[in-house]
């Protein structure tokens, strides 16, 4: 009787089938939105739950705990997912340790802060389009919150096209009069009095060395387009006056140049400025100078492969489906290779170009990630041009790119001590 | 010690002496004046050089000694504002302006270059004084008014500028003076009931001003639309004028007022020389079938034919009369028309065949079936198988039907192959429970036919896949009833008659009522089916579609968002393998803001 019920026990339990512990979220041609992948995943850290990236494995794909709301947020965001048995997942594990692969754990939603000046619409920043179609949540701040020390309440910071230099990103060459324009220089120009500084010029310095102060202090910057130039100057910029009359009433320092002080920036060094007010450039950081005569056509840019076990970090950014990536123009669209300063890790570079795209660097005990060019599916985006609809570029590789640098906060911190 | 004569002399050579003198000095001024002239343009070309390659400081050099030597150089003025704002020196822009209007005080570009830049400047207190200043300068002038109103509109001050506006109707003393500029800021004011009557001042008496009148009003945000029927009122009030009702019926027709636009151009005809009512009517009816309003078209139509003679002109004006008539309704004159265009057009001519195949079409709707049949034999004897003889049959065959004669709807149709013809043969398989049949028969149809047509004989052949002969009765009625122009009674015997069928058909006779509510624009009432499909049969095929139709009406609603988010999610879980379920997510991304609508 005992032995024909343990039978009978043993017998359920082989017939049952074998119940998946996760299900993984491939990242390679398979997954049907890759954008909206990694919002699931950070929604899943969001519950408290923790996520695994494969890096390498499938082109960077994830490994979520197996829960029926999981299954349900995929499922509603479209998000393929492949339940994998325990056994799957040791095969998983065996094939990252044999080759160039890593699992990276997630352990925590970062909190997110985008730098935007009030009233400005989300569909002209390619970082707010990307969190916004992910539904991964963020907060929007500008000088005032900067100013009064409440960067440290975030993990993650986005710069995208501000000026940092306090020249409006020079619009005044071809919008001068416009309504939006006026408005910006008065809110701008209120802001600054508000805090006390002589000008907008000061006041965008001041923001810029609160925000290398938060990089100091562990934060993680983001930038892209115009930010990326123009907070390097303005980081230099100690004492040296590099903005055009239109912003402060004074000309710039003849010889700004060269009395820039390269030890306060994070990635450049060395770059002549550009001085002359008519001039759609800043500096000759951007490689390619996009609004001026000597404008260079795009290209297309490649992604470097990196060790996953003995550089994560870099390799976490640039997690990707497809290695070669059609270009995109931006007020600051590339860098000048001989810009950068040493230590400067490029992620991604226009073969055989003197620029390079996409590049990342520690900084006391943060890091920055730079991207140049301002929407990946808008290669020559114009303003008032319509705000590109993701929904059309579910797997997009160029906004793979930001939403990396998003998830990227969430990894264990031994990791991002690597 | 000279004599007179000699002293006359003397004087005489002294002052030809004196002319001649003067003669060189004359010549050396006016060579000076047009070497300025031509330097002027060298250093206006240097000038544009030097700002090119961004030599602002030198540019302004040069324009600063242009005009140091012609303060009145305007071009020189708006280049040296172009590289002062460039600078941020605009400011240093108002002495030189002040150098012109010293020497020409009424200078009109001057004056308003003025406030323009105390505008830019923000130093309102002193843009007031310099607005001040021109209009004592001119007070009599409309100009100033205008500029002035137009930089506090600027500004956004409209409120302000209408104060200048009014201020300068009372200085310059005209009923009428700035009535467009008084106009349109009213309107953007929100004050339609005095922008009316100054866009009625400012088209005046012969409607000369109605063209900037209309361009103004088509800038607002609105396009207009809140201030069309009044100013249409305004226009044709008496005493009003030939030109204005002209005016107030071009903007009727705009407006999509057709009967109004009629009404009007009615008067506007009485009071027309005769002359001139052909070229009016002619206008009348090509803008009235550009609009799409074919009831004026129609009415103009028919009165450019009384007012022309029986020519070929006249015989193409009757052919599109006649088709104008079938779309108004007006069968009775149609026929008239078509038969008139048969006698006139040749024998054997496309026009005059087409003419008699649409009065036998004519004559069998009227109810005269026997004749109709009479005269289709006489038209098949005459001209074998033209183009008409498809539609012709089949509406004759479609009129038998109407009346259970489905034999000799059969017997009329004959061998006659055509997309219409095979809508009858469909039909009446389908009456029959032919269920074979009647889908052979709706393909061969589709396939010749347009659009809605088509989606409709299709939608039609989908679902004889799905049901049986059974439903088939239910379906023929159905059909029967939405080919005779009664899609609610169609819809009614759908919905209401399929209840007792297994419930995968019913599914399916109810997506296809639901999608005759959507092709007659019933849209409470596709609503309301769909409903019934998620409700009652949630596992059907039909109900991925009925889900995404009403989150997608539903979307439309402010209180109905979060049903229709509901619907969509639905779809989503439920049918997860459904093509429909990406566009669900998609309206999802839309309706909670992750994409832009």
């Amino acid at each position: 009787m005992r032995q024909s019920i343990l039978l009978l026990v043993l017998t359920a339990f082989i017939a049952m089938p074998a119940r998946a512990q996760y299900v993984l979220v491939p990242m390679d041609v398979s997954q049907a939105n890759h954008l909206k992948a990694y919002g699931l995943t950070y929604w899943t850290l969001k519950q408290g739950l923790t996520a695994e990236w494969l890096l390498n494995y499938r082109s960077g794909s994830f490994l979520l705990p197996d829960q029926s709301s999981v299954r349900r947020e995929a499922a509603l965001r479209g998000v393929v997912i492949e339940p994998v048995t325990a056994a799957q997942v040791a095969q998983i594990r065996a094939e990252i340790e044999d080759n160039n692969m890593e699992s990276v754990i997630l352990e925590k939603a970062p909190t997110i802060a985008v730098y935007t000046p009030p009233n400005s619409p989300p569909w002209d920043d390619a970082v707010t389009l990307a969190l916004t179609y992910a539904d991964i949540p963020y907060d929007e701040v500008w000088d005032a919150e900067v100013l009064q020390g409440r960067l440290k309440d975030y993990d993650w910071l986005h710069l995208h096209h501000e000026d940092f230099t306090g020249q409006y990103s020079k619009f005044y060459i071809n919008y001068a009069g416009a309504p939006w324009l006026q408005e910006e220089v008065q809110r701008n120009k209120a802001m600054a009095a508000e805090f006390g500084y002589a000008n907008v010029p000061e006041l965008k310095k001041a923001v810029a060395e609160e925000i290398r102060r938060y990089v100091a202090e562990g934060g993680f910057l983001f930038a892209m387009c115009t930010a990326t130039e123009t907070i390097e100057l303005a980081l230099g910029a100690v004492d040296v006056d590099i903005a055009a009359p239109f912003s402060d009433g004074t000309p710039p320092d003849a010889d700004a140049s060269s009395r820039m002080q390269w030890g306060r920036t994070f990635a450049f060094q060395g770059a002549e400025l550009q001085l002359n007010p008519s001039v759609n450039a800043f500096s000759d950081i951007d490689g390619h100078q996009v609004n001026t005569p000597w404008r260079q056509p795009l290209g297309a840019f490649k992604l470097f492969d990196f060790s996953a076990k003995f550089d994560p970090v870099p390799s976490m950014l640039v997690q990707n489906h497809e290695n070669v990536i059609p270009d995109f123009y931006g007020l600051t669209t590339s860098f000048r290779r001989d810009r950068l300063k040493p230590g400067t890790i490029v992620l991604a570079e226009e073969e055989g170009a003197p620029w390079v795209k996409y590049v990342h660097g520690t900084y006391g005990e943060g890091t920055w990630t730079f991207l140049g060019g301002h929407d990946p599916e808008d290669p020559q985006h114009q303003i008032g041009d319509a705000p590109t609809d993701l929904a059309m570029h579910p797997n997009s590789p160029g906004y793979r790119l930001i939403l990396n640098n998003v998830l990227f906060p969430a990894a264990k911190k031994k990791t991002l001590k690597t | 010690m000279f004599d007179r004569v000699t002293r006359r002399w003397a004087c005489l050579l002294l002052v030809l002496s004196g002319l001649g003198a003067l003669a060189p000095c004359r010549a050396l001024r006016a060579q000076e004046a047009d070497v300025t002239g031509r330097d002027e343009v060298r250093l206006l070309r240097e000038a544009s050089a030097r700002e090119a390659s961004g030599d602002h400081e030198g540019a302004e050099r040069v324009l600063r000694s242009i005009l140091a030597t012609r303060p009145t150089a305007v071009t020189a003025l708006v280049a040296l504002e172009r590289v002062l704002r460039v600078q941020g020196r605009l400011d240093h822009l108002l002495p030189l302006i002040d150098d012109l209007l010293e020497q020409e005080p009424e200078s009109a570009l001057g004056n308003q270059m003025r406030i323009r830049v105390l505008s830019e400047l923000n130093r309102l207190d002193e843009l007031e004084a310099a607005a001040e200043s021109w209009i004592e300068a001119t007070p009599r002038i409309e100009t100033p008014y205008r500029e002035i109103a137009r930089v506090w509109a600027a500004r956004g001050d409209h409120a302000r500028a209408l104060r200048v506006l009014e201020r300068g109707r009372s200085r310059v003393g005209r009923k009428d003076a700035l009535a467009l500029e008084l106009g349109e800021t009213y309107a953007r004011l929100g004050d339609p009931a005095r922008a009316i009557p100054e866009w009625d001042r400012a088209i005046g008496a012969e409607g000369r001003g109605y063209s900037l009148v209309r361009r103004r009003l088509a800038a607002l945000p609105d396009g207009g639309a809140g201030l069309v029927e009044g100013l249409i009122a305004a226009l044709t009030r008496e005493p009003s004028s030939t030109a204005r009702r002209r005016a107030a019926a071009d903007l009727a027709i705009s407006s999509g007022l057709g009967a109004r636009a009629e009404a009007i151009a009615r008067q506007v005809l009485d009071a027309l020389p005769e002359h001139q009512r052909a070229p009016f009517l002619v206008e009348m009816a090509r803008r009235a079938e550009g609009a799409a309003l074919y009831p004026l078209a129609y009415w103009a139509y028919g009165a450019l034919l009384e007012v022309g003679g029986e020519d070929a002109q006249s015989l193409a004006v009757r052919s599109r009369l006649a088709e104008l008539a079938l779309v108004v309704g007006d069968t009775a004159s149609a026929m008239q028309h078509f038969r008139v265009i048969e006698q006139a057009s040749a024998t054997g001519s496309a026009e005059r065949r087409y003419a008699i195949a649409v009065r036998i079409e004519l004559t069998a709707r009227d109810g005269d079936i026997e004749e109709a049949i009479r005269e289709l034999e006489s038209f098949r004897t005459a001209y074998g198988d033209p183009p008409e003889i498809d539609a012709l049959t089949a509406a004759i065959a479609d009129v038998l039907l109407g009346r259970g004669e489905v034999e000799r709807a059969e017997r009329v149709v004959g061998n006659v192959t055509g997309p219409r013809t095979y809508l009858v043969r469909g039909r009446i398989a389908l009456g029959r429970g032919d269920v074979a049949g009647a889908r052979h028969a709706l393909l061969a149809a589709a396939s010749g036919l347009d659009g809605p047509d088509a989606t409709e004989a299709l939608a039609l052949v989908t679902l004889l896949g799905r049901i049986g002969a059974g439903s088939c009765e239910l379906l023929s009625r159905a059909v029967a009833r939405a080919m005779q122009g009664d899609t609610v009674g169609a819809i009614t015997i759908l919905v209401d008659e399929s209840e007792g069928l297994v419930a995968a058909e019913r599914a399916a006779v109810l997506d296809f009522a639901a999608g005759l509510a959507d092709r007659a624009r019933l849209p409470a009432e596709a609503e309301s089916i769909r409903r019934t499909i998620v409700t009652n049969h949630p596992g059907s095929r039909e109900a991925p579609a009925a889900l995404l139709a009403l989150g997608r009406s539903l979307a439309g609603r402010p209180d109905g968002i979060e049903e229709a988010r509901h619907y969509l999610e639905r779809l989503v879980l439920e049918h997860p393998r459904s093509a429909l379920a990406p566009q669900a997510r998609r309206e999802l991304d839309r309706l909670q803001g992750r994409t832009p609508r």
